[in-house]
């Protein structure tokens, strides 16, 4: 049997919805839309980044006569070149690990909290990307270090990536707090001009917290590309798989 | 009076804390919710893994690039060839898109034979990944018209009569695994690989199909039973602390 790329997508769909309706009771309402929406946005981002690059395709089922069968390369729902479904499923597991981590040590540093969020992640997508990859619901194709053809690279990434939103989140919707190394950086940009407004996180409204939020996810996002560039340099000195040339 | 006016008015702007922070009881729900949702989907990303442990096992089957789908014609025609195809193969390749040879006017394909070691226990569009690549065709081009150029550039191509019949594809799944070894234009191409680098197949470590075959055939299954396994042992931590706060309370 071959679980094609509708089979994943519309359990993700699925799925989805009671989770949604299991975070919002569990993280509020609020907290649980922004934390949807960041977590679509954020993976999004990294994803069509991966895309762009060659490193990840998500079209195995456009290629050739299967258009036919499976129009806009399978996927039913699309952001630009990523599937709904994959920033969906990134949701899940995201925040899954992010409500494991807070139940299991919630006195813990924050940090810590992201660590342990973060490493369930990857237990998450060991198991999942060799079903991806087997049944092509996406596929990767980067000279890195492969184990069960799955790139070492892509579980780092899942860690660095979790690691980082689930912070920010914490740090920004939920403590509210203004570590020092952000002050700075917020009071000259985003405090300066767009929120035009040097309180302190917790005294803004929620909106503003809101444009906080997204502002500290753009910035991870640069933490992030500095935080995986060395693995992939690693991967691709120690590589056991080659880049394929492409074309999809 | 007057200042808790204004600090009522300042409220309004923020969020409803009611409503995020949501009381125990209402947490513990939603805990339980997503837990069992994320059991739910694990468990599904579990089922399906097993039900692809035969896709699994053909190694050239992760980069491989996707085949035509049978027209109805062929399929009683082509002797050999089972119309709904074997696990860990794929559905051949059918007269409109294969190859972009031409197509008699009976509907007789008119095709360059496709050897049966060529991809043993592999997918029926025709030649292997680095042969393809070395014949300078785009790993995720249409059959069609590349493989139709890259015939006028061989010289053996040419010399086919064109209205040879199709040779059977072999889509039998005789041994599970078959690396770059086995087909003989992937040894040259892992060969020219080697002097360059990391061939465009995973080998020991970085291989599932070895996964797959190895520990009697129930390597991948053991691999997958741990994972899920220690994901529900992962999530059932954070439900049981959740339930035991509430009889507590």
């Amino acid at each position: 049997m071959k679980a094609n790329v509708i089979v994943f997508e519309v359990t993700t769909f699925i799925l989805f919805l009671a989770f949604y309706q299991g975070a919002h009771r569990a993280l509020g309402r609020s907290r649980n839309r922004a934390f949807l929406v960041g977590a679509v946005l954020f993976s999004l981002a990294i994803e069509s980044v991966a895309v762009a690059g060659g490193v990840k395709s998500f079209y195995w089922y456009s290629i050739n006569s299967y258009y036919k069968t499976y129009p806009l390369g399978g996927y039913i729902v699309w952001l630009g070149v990523v599937p709904l479904a994959a920033t969906l499923l990134w949701y899940i597991v995201t925040a899954t690990s992010y409500l494991t981590a807070t139940t299991l040590i919630p006195q813990s540093k924050p940090w810590v909290r992201s660590a342990v969020a973060g490493a369930v992640a990857v237990v998450f997508y060991m198991l999942i990307e060799p079903v991806a990859v087997t049944n092509h619901w996406w596929t990767w194709n980067v000279k890195s270090f492969y184990v069960i053809d799955v790139p070492l690279l892509s579980l780092v990434a899942v860690f660095g990536a979790v690691f980082l939103f689930t912070y920010v989140f914490r740090l920004t919707l939920v403590d509210m707090t203004d570590p020092k190394y952000l002050k700075k950086l917020e009071d000259s940009t985003l405090k300066r001009w767009p929120l035009k407004s040097q309180k302190l996180t917790k005294n803004l409204s929620w909106k503003q917290q809101l444009e906080i939020f997204a502002f500290r996810l753009f910035v991870s996002l640069a933490v992030f590309a500095a935080y995986v560039a060395p693995f992939v340099a690693l991967f691709w000195a120690i590589a056991n798989r080659g880049h394929v040339k492409p074309n999809w | 009076m007057a200042n808790k006016r204004i600090e009522l008015e300042q409220y309004k702007h923020y969020f409803d804390l009611l409503q995020e922070e949501p009381n125990r009881k209402m947490w513990r729900r939603g805990v339980e919710i997503v837990f069992v949702v994320a059991a739910l989907l694990a468990l599904g990303m579990f089922v399906l893994s097993m039900l692809s442990g035969s896709l699994a096992s053909n190694s050239r089957n992760v980069l491989e690039l996707p085949p035509a789908k049978q027209s109805p014609t062929q399929q009683g025609t082509t002797p050999g060839v089972t119309p709904t195809g074997t696990p860990g193969t794929e559905i051949p390749v059918s007269p409109t898109q294969q190859q972009g040879t031409p197509i008699t006017p009976g509907g007789e394909q008119q095709n360059t034979p496709v050897t049966p070691q060529g991809s043993p226990g592999g997918k029926a569009p025709s030649a292997p990944l680095s042969e393809r690549l070395s014949n300078g065709i785009p790993f995720g081009a249409g059959n069609g018209a590349l493989i139709a150029q890259a015939q006028t550039a061989t010289p053996e191509t040419k010399s086919q009569p064109e209205a040879s019949p199709p040779t059977p594809i072999d889509l039998q799944q005789s041994t599970p695994v078959e690396t770059t070894s086995s087909a003989p234009g992937q040894q040259s191409g892992s060969k020219s690989a080697k002097s360059k680098g990391p061939g465009d197949q995973t080998k020991g470590v970085g291989n599932l199909a070895n996964l797959v075959n190895g520990l009697g055939g129930r390597g991948f299954q053991l691999y997958l039973l741990v994972l899920f396994i220690g994901l529900l042992i992962i999530l059932y931590l954070p439900v049981r602390k959740a339930r035991r706060e509430g009889k507590s309370k």
